[in-house]
């Protein structure tokens, strides 16, 4: 008995052991679900149509294999954004980009809406490995909590 | 005495070998008529001079026979012999010899047996032996025996423990108190050895190997089938309401009552674009609307302007595909920001941002799309006004016309879409904070009327589409946080509009 619960045992390790090693996998759904449900947010975010990125963010479509945007509709600056990069340069190509996006948002709503200014300030913008994420909402330092535990 | 016939009556050297090498003296035992306990004493004068028990000792210090011990029955070693076996020594004389009976120290004691012509048996109970050890004085052996006064000989003292008598008498030794008991089994395969070699029991059911390898199995269909789902949900679904190029039916708008606006006017020639879809199922029961004089539209230098039926662009029997919008390019403020993020029309240039100005247009916007692409764009669509309707109309118009004549420059044969300044919810229209008013709303989209007039452009009216019966933003359409902004159906609703009000070459036949 005790050499049969044993064998179960070093299978189950074996079969936790495969999730380690490399880098580590993320559901960009999940995590904007979770960012929906859990995240401080104003306005109604819907998906937006995958084709709108490109032209939205200045990317290269080639620059990433999987991208969730979730945006408002256009009268607050709160979106979340989250890219699966092909490699780690692809990434750091998002992340200027979403930095660049960043910044020119808060010119423009500097006198626009001052509100949606101090909520881009506080954007979270992160990249960990091949995930570039982005967060603009109400409460920054929730939103931060929320993406650490999947990046 | 009585053999008690339990065991075979020895010769000499058997009965040395049993003994463990002792000679054991039998003495006849007379009944003096004494009682035990004086007759026990009797001889223990006598019986301290002895010395050792040994066989062959007692033969050199046999002594006389004097008092000499009785045979009968002990009570304290039972039986005691008559005179036994001679050790094949001749007995001198005994002179005083030693009592027999029971030794504490020793056990059954022998007395130095004399040869009296008896002979008795050599075992059976009674018989008696020298002591072992040396002799004890009277003194000693009133001590020991203290606590027998007065009782029953045969009782022993308290904690004592009685020796085996046959143990003894047999084998010649006391039984090793030293030695432990034996130890109990410390399991059922130390008590029972024989099933050491025994195999388990028979499991019933599947052997454990089996369930490990079926459950490693299970974990790696469960990990494949749950990459194949992920795979497949990176599949973008097409939102919902959304038309896709190419694959788009919109249904066909009723012809308006042209004395209001000269807007539709039934197609009586053929299909001008031939992508267009056929006619939707639905069809609105006819009615005689009287066609506008004069034309519908004009060629100017090369691109499309409005003629006779006025600046609004007509609604058209047939809608148009996406594709219509692939040489298009959206110039406009948040607005136009939230129509290329829901609208579905993404084949097309958008320039465009929120808190964007049309005198912020020429000089700070990004216009290289225009400026780099000359002759490119079919159609622009420009859409400003609902951020400066709180400030000066006139200087809006002039910039607005500063605008369509830097496009015009590069985009010398596109048609040039002015569209309306979109209404606002009755909260936003009498919350004093607020600049959007509808009054003024309305002066701007007149004053956008005689632009376009003057410019070749065509107003495209969104402000009918959006404009509810109060003449209020539409609370189908109106984003619900600030009343100016539209929600998701208010673009699509915007994009089917823009596909059946289009401008093409098929108004220059009208």
């Amino acid at each position: 008995m005790k050499k049969t619960v044993a064998l179960i045992l070093a299978a189950c390790l074996l079969l936790g052991l495969t999730a380690c090693g490399g880098k580590k996998e993320m559901d960009g759904q999940t995590l904007a679900d979770d960012l929906l449900a859990n995240a401080d947010f104003t306005d109604s975010l819907s998906r937006l149509d995958d084709q709108v990125v490109p032209a939205l963010y200045g990317l290269d479509a080639g620059d990433y294999t999987d991208c969730v945007v979730y945006c408002g509709t256009a009268a607050t600056a709160e979106e979340i954004a989250i890219f699966q990069a092909v490699d780690e340069a692809a990434a750091g190509r998002i992340l200027t980009a979403a930095e660049a996006r960043v910044a020119s948002r808060i010119e423009t709503y500097k006198d626009y809406g001052p509100a949606e200014a101090m909520k881009l300030e506080d954007a979270v913008v992160r990249q960990s490995g091949l995930y570039v994420v982005v967060v603009v909402c109400s409460d920054a330092a929730g939103a931060e909590k929320i993406v650490d535990q999947y990046i | 005495m009585e053999n008690a016939g339990r065991h075979e009556k020895p010769n000499d050297a058997s009965r040395r070998e049993w003994t463990g090498g002792r000679e054991y003296r039998r003495e006849p035992v007379r009944d003096t008529g004494e009682d035990y306990w004086t007759e026990f004493f009797a001889g223990e004068e006598e019986t301290a001079s002895h010395g050792t028990a040994s066989g062959s000792d007692r033969a050199e210090n046999r002594p006389s026979q004097g008092t000499a011990p009785r045979a009968g029955y002990d009570r304290s070693g039972g039986y005691t012999a008559a005179p036994g076996y001679g050790t094949g020594r001749s007995q001198t004389s005994q002179g005083t010899a030693p009592r027999a009976g029971y030794d504490r120290s020793a056990g059954y004691t022998d007395a130095p047996t004399r040869d009296t012509g008896r002979r008795a048996p050599s075992y059976g109970p009674g018989m008696t032996r020298q002591p072992a050890g040396p002799g004890r004085t009277s003194a000693t052996r009133r001590e020991e025996y203290e606590p027998y006064r007065g009782k029953q000989a045969s009782r022993p003292p308290e904690g004592y423990e009685q020796p085996d008598a046959d143990y003894e008498r047999y084998t010649g030794r006391s039984p090793s108190r030293t030695t432990p008991p034996p130890r109990p089994p410390r399991s059922d395969r130390e008590e029972h050895p024989e099933r050491r070699r025994t195999p388990p029991p028979r499991r019933r059911g599947p052997s454990p190997l089996l369930l490990i390898l079926a459950l490693v199995l299970v974990g790696v269909v469960v990990f494949a089938a749950v990459k194949l789902l992920g795979q497949r949900e990176e599949e973008s679904p097409i939102p919902d309401g959304v038309p896709v190029e190419g694959t788009a039916e919109p249904s066909v708008q009723p012809i308006t009552d042209p004395s209001s606006e000269p807007s539709a006017s039934p197609e009586t020639g053929g299909e001008t674009d031939a992508e267009s879809p056929p006619e939707a199922s639905e069809t609105p029961e006819p009615t005689a609307t009287p066609v506008p004089e004069g034309a519908a539209a004009q060629r100017i230098d090369g691109y499309i302007a409005p003629a006779d039926w006025g600046v609004t662009v007509p609604e058209r029997e047939t809608a148009v595909y996406d594709s219509f919008f692939d040489n298009a390019c959206m110039i406009g403020n948040s607005l136009m920001e939230g129509f290329q993020m829901w609208s579905g029309v993404n084949n097309c240039r958008y320039i465009c941002q929120a808190n964007m100005w049309v005198n912020k247009v020429l000089g700070i916007v990004d216009l290289s799309p225009i400026t780099l692409n000359p002759d490119y764009y079919d159609s622009v669509y420009l859409m400003f006004g609902l951020n400066e309707v709180g400030n000066s109309v006139d200087s809006f118009i002039q910039s607005y016309s500063d605008v369509i004549d830097f496009i015009r420059q590069y985009q010398t044969t596109a048609t040039i879409y002015v569209i309306s300044v979109t209404p606002v919810t009755a909260a936003v229209d009498a919350d004093p904070g607020e600049v959007q008013k509808m009054d003024r709303i309305d002066n701007f989209n007149e004053k956008l009327k005689e632009m376009c007039g003057e410019k070749g452009c065509w107003y495209l009216d969104l402000y009918s589409l959006l404009v509810d019966e109060d003449g209020y933003l539409s609370a189908d359409y109106a984003y619900a946080g600030d009343g100016k902004h539209l929600e998701k159906s208010g673009y699509l609703a915007w994009a089917d509009y823009m596909r059946t009000h289009y401008v093409d070459e098929a108004l220059l036949d009208e």
